[in-house]
């Protein structure tokens, strides 16, 4: 019995590494110019020609950002929605996207980017997304000590509502170029021209991954509920606490770099449910390595379907997450229940 | 006898709200012990306290001697597990919901479970009953095998101690019986003490060797079926008229109760 479900571990993970494998070939070759898998290998021996720039300077940073965005957004909905023990929790619930997307808003209308030039708003994503992670781990600190979860839940909701809200306000009394770019920035690109970026996200998304692995036994204890973890002498209010500082640090730092990409860190945690059960020593590494998969082949269908214009990559993630979970529910409904 | 668990003047509660006042018994090793008492009356509150969700001073619960309050929660969790009246339907197999009870043994990296534990989680459930059950999904069982299975996960922490809230109160009576009957053969076979919630007098009667009634956060009267469960205690603990007669079988008291009805009756035939 256990070795059999440690070999439908090991076969599922092989699977995805050759999906992942597939991706990644997909989204290099692709594109305006056509690069085939061969010439793919030649030019990374010979490093010389326009191709060979197209492929390290344009197609390979774009591909390695959506590996780390979409394994990081996914991963924080796994994490978020074991502690949560709520199906419906992704990342930004939170509050983390509002949060982001009014400060940079605010960085564009006060045209504070014309001088801090285009590094500025990824910072001010970010400080924006950390705020709000303050304010609704503060707010819900129980008086007795310990975090109140549902309270948490409601009050990153309220503040995605408040955040959007007021962004809204913005939008409405500045200028229309203005209200442009904080429209396209919203909407998500991994087109990031910034290789320094890109290399934190990778760090801080592996970072994470490798973090959330020290506490996969509580995680695991932690589907049974708070209280029954902790008849299991699992620490529950230290483990709710890092796993919720992880799963913001990786949205935060995602969010900054490529924008407000939907879905992933919701559809993405329930596929994985629902092909290899709720066990986290495996849907932690599985739905990284899914949301990976997912958001290139996204970012391939954002790059190609219009081409030689481009679609906001979350219009691709919101409209194929959004048909393949309804697909996934309709075809066999009770299996799809998730964590409950 | 040494008592195994010693309640000793335990005065613990929630903050600023409900706590118990000098609750104090003791148990030796091995008893099926019985805490009954109306709602309200601090049985859950006692009961949390020795699972660590609720905060213990120092010296008011020794387990073998130990001061509880000084062991630390994965010490503890290996010492005494708890089988609650509901469980929420995960989606995980039986044999899975089962392995978790050896969270607490898990070394700090390790990410497996070892051959021991499988072999346990055998064991348990095949004593319990659920072996056949392993592979189904835990959400697909009866409230009466979900019970089983629960206490199949709690055996499998080896406890000493094995703590019940209520366990059959929502069970039809021939998995009532065959649950306590459970439990009775723990005690003897393998020497677990068990403190058991329980509200129906009746099967506390037949099952428990030792009974703790308690009312208002305080023990109202403790000792064995017969000593407790009469109808002078059981009118004052509980505001209702009953009336006791003995299992002809057993022995142990059995508790009628007597509706309004029969009552008015009965005092207008006395006048």
């Amino acid at each position: 019995m256990k070795n059999s479900r440690y070999l439908k571990w090991c076969f599922f993970l092989l699977v995805v590494f050759i999906l992942l494998l597939g991706a990644v070939v997909l989204s290099l070759s692709v594109g305006d110019m056509k690069i085939s898998f061969s010439d793919i290998i030649r030019l990374l021996k010979t490093k010389e020609g326009i191709e060979y720039a197209v492929l390290v300077n344009l197609r390979l940073p774009r591909t390695i950002l959506a590996f780390a965005v979409g394994g990081a957004l996914s991963l924080s909905g796994t994490l978020l929605q074991g502690v949560y023990r709520n199906p419906l929790v992704e990342p930004y619930t939170m509050g983390i996207s509002g949060g982001a997307a009014f400060g940079v808003a605010i960085c564009i209308v006060t045209g504070l980017y014309l001088k801090a030039g285009a590094i500025a708003l990824p910072v001010v994503g970010f400080a924006g997304a950390l705020l709000t992670v303050f304010f609704v781990y503060f707010l819900s600190i129980k008086r007795q000590g310990g975090l109140s979860i549902h309270r948490m839940l409601l009050t990153g909701v309220m503040i995605s509502f408040i955040a959007s809200s007021a962004m809204m306000f913005l939008m409405s009394i500045t200028s229309a170029e203005d209200v442009h770019g904080i429209i396209f920035w919203i909407m998500g690109s991994l087109s990031e021209p910034n290789a320094g970026l890109i290399k934190i996200a990778v760090v801080v998304a592996f970072a994470g991954l490798i973090s959330s692995y020290f506490f996969v036994i509580q995680l695991n204890a932690l589907r049974l509920g708070e209280t029954k973890a902790q008849h299991l002498g699992i620490n529950t209010s230290v483990t709710i606490r890092v796993i919720f500082v992880i799963a913001s640090l990786i949205t935060g730092i995602s969010v900054s770099v490529a924008g407000v990409i939907g879905f992933v860190g919701l559809v993405v945690p329930h596929l994985i449910r629902y092909i290899v059960g709720s066990d986290f020593r495996i849907s932690l590494i599985g739905s990284f390595l899914v949301g990976s998969i997912f958001l290139i082949f996204c970012d391939v269908l954002a790059r190609t379907l219009i081409a030689p214009n481009e679609l906001p990559i979350g219009v691709i993630t919101g409209i194929a997450g959004g048909v393949m979970f309804i697909i996934a529910l309709s075809s066999n409904f009770s299996n799809a229940k998730s964590l409950r | 006898m040494k008592d195994y668990l010693k309640v000793n003047n335990a005065c613990y509660g929630y903050r600023g709200a409900f706590h118990l006042s000098d609750v104090s018994f003791g148990i030796s090793c091995g008893i099926f012990c019985g805490i009954v008492g109306p709602n309200g009356s601090g049985k859950t509150t006692l009961l949390k306290g020795l699972t660590g969700e609720l905060e213990i001073g120092k010296s008011q619960v020794f387990l073998n001697e130990v001061d509880l309050s000084l062991v630390s929660s994965k010490e503890r969790a290996k010492t005494i597990a708890i089988v609650t009246q509901f469980m929420e339907p995960i989606e995980v197999t039986v044999e899975e919901y089962v392995i978790m009870g050896r969270i607490p043994y898990r070394q700090r990296f390790q990410f497996f479970e070892t051959d021991y534990d499988f072999r346990l989680a055998e064991k348990y459930m095949k004593m319990t009953g659920v072996y056949d059950l392993r592979h189904k999904m835990l959400s697909n069982l009866s409230g009466g095998e979900q019970q089983l299975v629960n206490i199949a996960k709690a055996l499998v922490q080896e406890p000493t101690l094995l703590l019940l809230d209520e366990p059959t109160s929502h069970l039809d009576i021939s998995h009532q019986v065959q649950i306590l009957n459970l439990i009775h053969n723990l005690t003897n076979e393998l020497g677990i003490t068990v403190l058991m919630i329980i509200h129906d007098l009746n099967l506390a009667s037949e099952y428990c060797d030792y009974l703790v009634l308690m009312k208002n956060g305080k023990v109202f009267h403790k000792g064995t079926p017969e000593e407790v469960l009469n109808y002078e205690n059981i009118e004052k603990v509980y505001d209702t008229v009953v009336i006791t007669r003995e299992n002809p079988l057993s022995k142990r008291p059995v508790v009628f109760l007597v509706s309004n009805k029969v009552l008015t009756n009965a005092s207008k035939n006395l006048n």
